[in-house]
């Protein structure tokens, strides 16, 4: 800016004005030399002796042409060079001027060609006329590369505005982000569960604020630290486990400065983008109360289990001794086994009763084992010989199975012997019980199918068949003494088991249960 | 020589007919229906199988079976009880016994036939 406003006070005029009135001086000099040559002549007499009055006047005629020729010369060259030697150098100093002030400009290109017009300047105020001459057709090429510039600035303003307007929207998008980002976090804030991030080395990289309530630990305690250093009981793993299955666990957690003891369980995921793992997703929850109310269950279930079982125990052990005893009376064998058979059915009862609360719970634990399916029903079948045998019914059997299943051995046990309990108990006599096994094709799953040729299910109370406590009005005729849980229980297994349970029945026709099951149990 | 069954279990009813039971098939019975007195007995005689109840007054079962395997790894331990849970059944199964039996679920006939054949095993 400084070198700008030195330029801009360039003595153009005075080079302009100094040798207009050099000019001026010198035709005036030379008219007033001549006047005085003229009256000098006119005086002496000389002249009158060499000229007449006419030539006197043709040799002033002659001093005015010299003088008006001189004037019109001075004139042509201020009109003809200087002016628009001045003018150029107007237009050059203000564009420079202009340049210079401007941002997005290459500065040295214009100071070097202010220099140069300064240089070209006072070498003009120095130089001869044929110089100057020289001077004044160089400048157009400069005034060209001037204007160059001029149109690079004014692109170069153009992209400039256009930047701007890309940093406008950019600044706009960002305010969007952000406003994304806050309801993104308010979302993540408002989660009643505890969430946990971390990067793929264990650190910390994002807790909510359910998090810091947990561990009672402000998230800048928690942030980019090491997992470990936090939650010691947490799972992580490097290594890539099954992570198509929720990781859960459960641990106990007491804080430094011991005001929060509660039980955390976590649910682990990996964060994945495409085959890379980016780190670990935590879900941490109270379940405190849950635990304790589970355990409170888990007692109540147990003691119910045991205090139910003692008396039904000694009650049937002791009438079976009796019944062993040979030389019994028959009134007293027939009344000890009428204790025996209720012995039986409260057993069965509360057996259904726990499973129930079990189910009810949610706390069935499958033990998986390898079950040979065929080997399971001919064992089961000879367990109901009697009852089988009692009703003269016959059995067939169409089992396409080979392979081994993987199941849960105790809750398969109640599913099948309560449905072919069933086939027995409402079949006629000399009925037929058709069991059917065979493996889905084309899917990892089998079916299995008990036919029976009995009472069959009214088609009123078909849709009631899987509830609670209830019993069809023929089955309730026929056998008074069931419990109305059999069926409920069967379904709620079956479905923890991923399994789907049916039926096709006519009244007094008879009744087939579908059991669809995956081979292997997945928990 | 008959066989040594010791039963540790303290409902009576339940115990009598058991021991009743054992006895029509020759077995040499020994009673207690206390943990503590059980403990007392392990240590001192040797059996060639017990039957163990979980649920008991002064000892658990649970504790029983812990120092019948201190002492000895190969003792035939049949459990018989009413605690059905999965819980209950890993927890003895992780020390080790012959078998575990619901007493409700199984007729006395089936659990002694099954004592006899351990005992001949």
């Amino acid at each position: 800016m400084k070198n700008t406003k030195k330029y801009k006070k360039t003595p153009i005029k005075s080079a302009i004005f100094r040798v207009f009135t050099t000019l001026i001086l010198i035709f005036t000099a030379l008219l007033y030399l001549m006047i005085a040559v003229l009256i000098y002549l006119q005086y002496s007499g000389e002249i009158s002796m060499i000229y007449t009055e006419g030539a006197t006047h043709f040799l002033l005629s002659i001093v005015l042409g010299v003088f008006i020729l001189g004037w019109f010369f001075a004139y042509s060259l201020y009109i003809g060079i200087i002016k628009p030697v001045y003018d150029t150098f107007s237009i050059i100093v203000e564009s420079v001027d202009e340049l210079v002030n401007q941002e997005h400009i290459d500065r040295d290109q214009v100071i070097y060609l202010n220099e140069f017009v300064k240089n070209s300047l006072e070498q003009l105020n120095k130089s001869s006329l044929t110089q100057k001459m020289n001077i004044t057709l160089n400048t157009e090429s400069y005034i060209k590369k001037l204007s160059e510039l001029i149109k690079q600035n004014e692109e170069l303003t153009d992209s400039k505005q256009e930047l701007s307007l890309i940093v406008n929207q950019l600044e706009e998008q960002k305010d969007l982000l952000e406003l994304e980002k806050a309801k993104t976090n308010s979302i993540i804030d408002s989660l009643p569960n505890g969430l946990l991030v971390v990067s793929k080395d264990g650190n910390i990289f994002l807790v909510n604020q359910e998090v810091e309530k947990l561990l009672n630990i402000n998230q800048n305690d928690l942030l980019g630290k090491f997992i470990y250093n936090i939650l010691p009981e947490i799972q992580y793993d490097q290594i890539e486990s099954n992570d198509k299955v929720n990781n859960v666990n459960s641990f106990n957690y007491v804080s430094k400065d011991k005001k929060k003891n509660i039980t955390i369980e976590t649910t682990h995921r990996y964060i994945r983008l495409n085959n890379d793992i980016l780190g670990s997703v935590y879900i941490l929850r109270d379940t405190t109360k849950e635990m304790e109310t589970d355990r409170a269950q888990k007692e109540f279930i147990s003691l119910a289990s045991h205090q139910l079982r003692t008396p039904i125990t000694s009650i049937k052990w002791n009438s079976e001794s009796i019944l062993s005893n040979k030389n019994i009376d028959l009134d007293i064998k027939a009344s000890v086994n009428d204790i025996y058979q209720e012995g039986v059915r409260m057993e069965k009862l509360v057996n259904s009763l726990l499973h129930l609360s079990r189910i009810d719970l949610g706390k069935i634990e499958f033990n998986i084992k390898d079950i040979q399916l065929n080997i399971y029903i001919q064992d089961l079948l000879k367990t109901l010989k009697s009852e089988i045998n009692a009703k003269n019914l016959s059995i067939e059997q169409d089992i396409v199975l080979s392979d081994t299943i993987q199941n849960d051995p105790v809750y398969l046990d109640i599913i099948i012997t309560n449905i072919l309990n069933n086939a027995i108990r409402y079949n006629n006599i000399n009925g037929i019980i058709k069991i059917k096994v065979e493996k889905i094709t084309g899917q990892e799953k089998i079916l299995l199918a008990i036919s029976d040729t009995g009472i069959g299910i009214p088609l009123s109370q078909q849709t009631q068949i899987f509830s609670r406590l209830f019993r069809a009005d023929n089955a309730k005729s026929l056998q008074p003494d069931g419990n109305g849980l059999g069926l409920y229980v069967v379904k709620k297994l079956v479905e923890s088991m991923q399994g789907n349970i049916w039926f096709d029945s006519k009244k007094n026709q008879g009744t087939t249960f579908f059991i669809e099951l995956p081979i292997v149990i997945k928990l | 020589m008959s066989y040594k069954v010791l039963i540790i279990e303290d409902e009576p009813a339940i115990a009598r007919v058991l021991e009743l039971k054992l006895r029509q098939l020759g077995i040499d019975t020994t009673l207690t229906n206390d943990g503590s007195v059980a403990l007392d007995i392990i240590k001192t005689q040797d059996f060639d199988c017990i039957l163990l109840d979980l649920i008991l007054p002064g000892v658990d079962g649970f504790s029983i079976l812990e120092a019948i395997r201190q002492k000895s790894q190969s003792a035939k331990v049949i459990i018989m009880t009413n605690l059905g849970q999965p819980e209950d059944k890993a927890r003895v199964e992780k020390l080790g016994v012959t078998a575990y039996y619901i007493k409700s679920e199984v007729s006395i006939s089936q659990l002694s036939e099954f004592i006899k054949n351990t005992l001949v095993t």
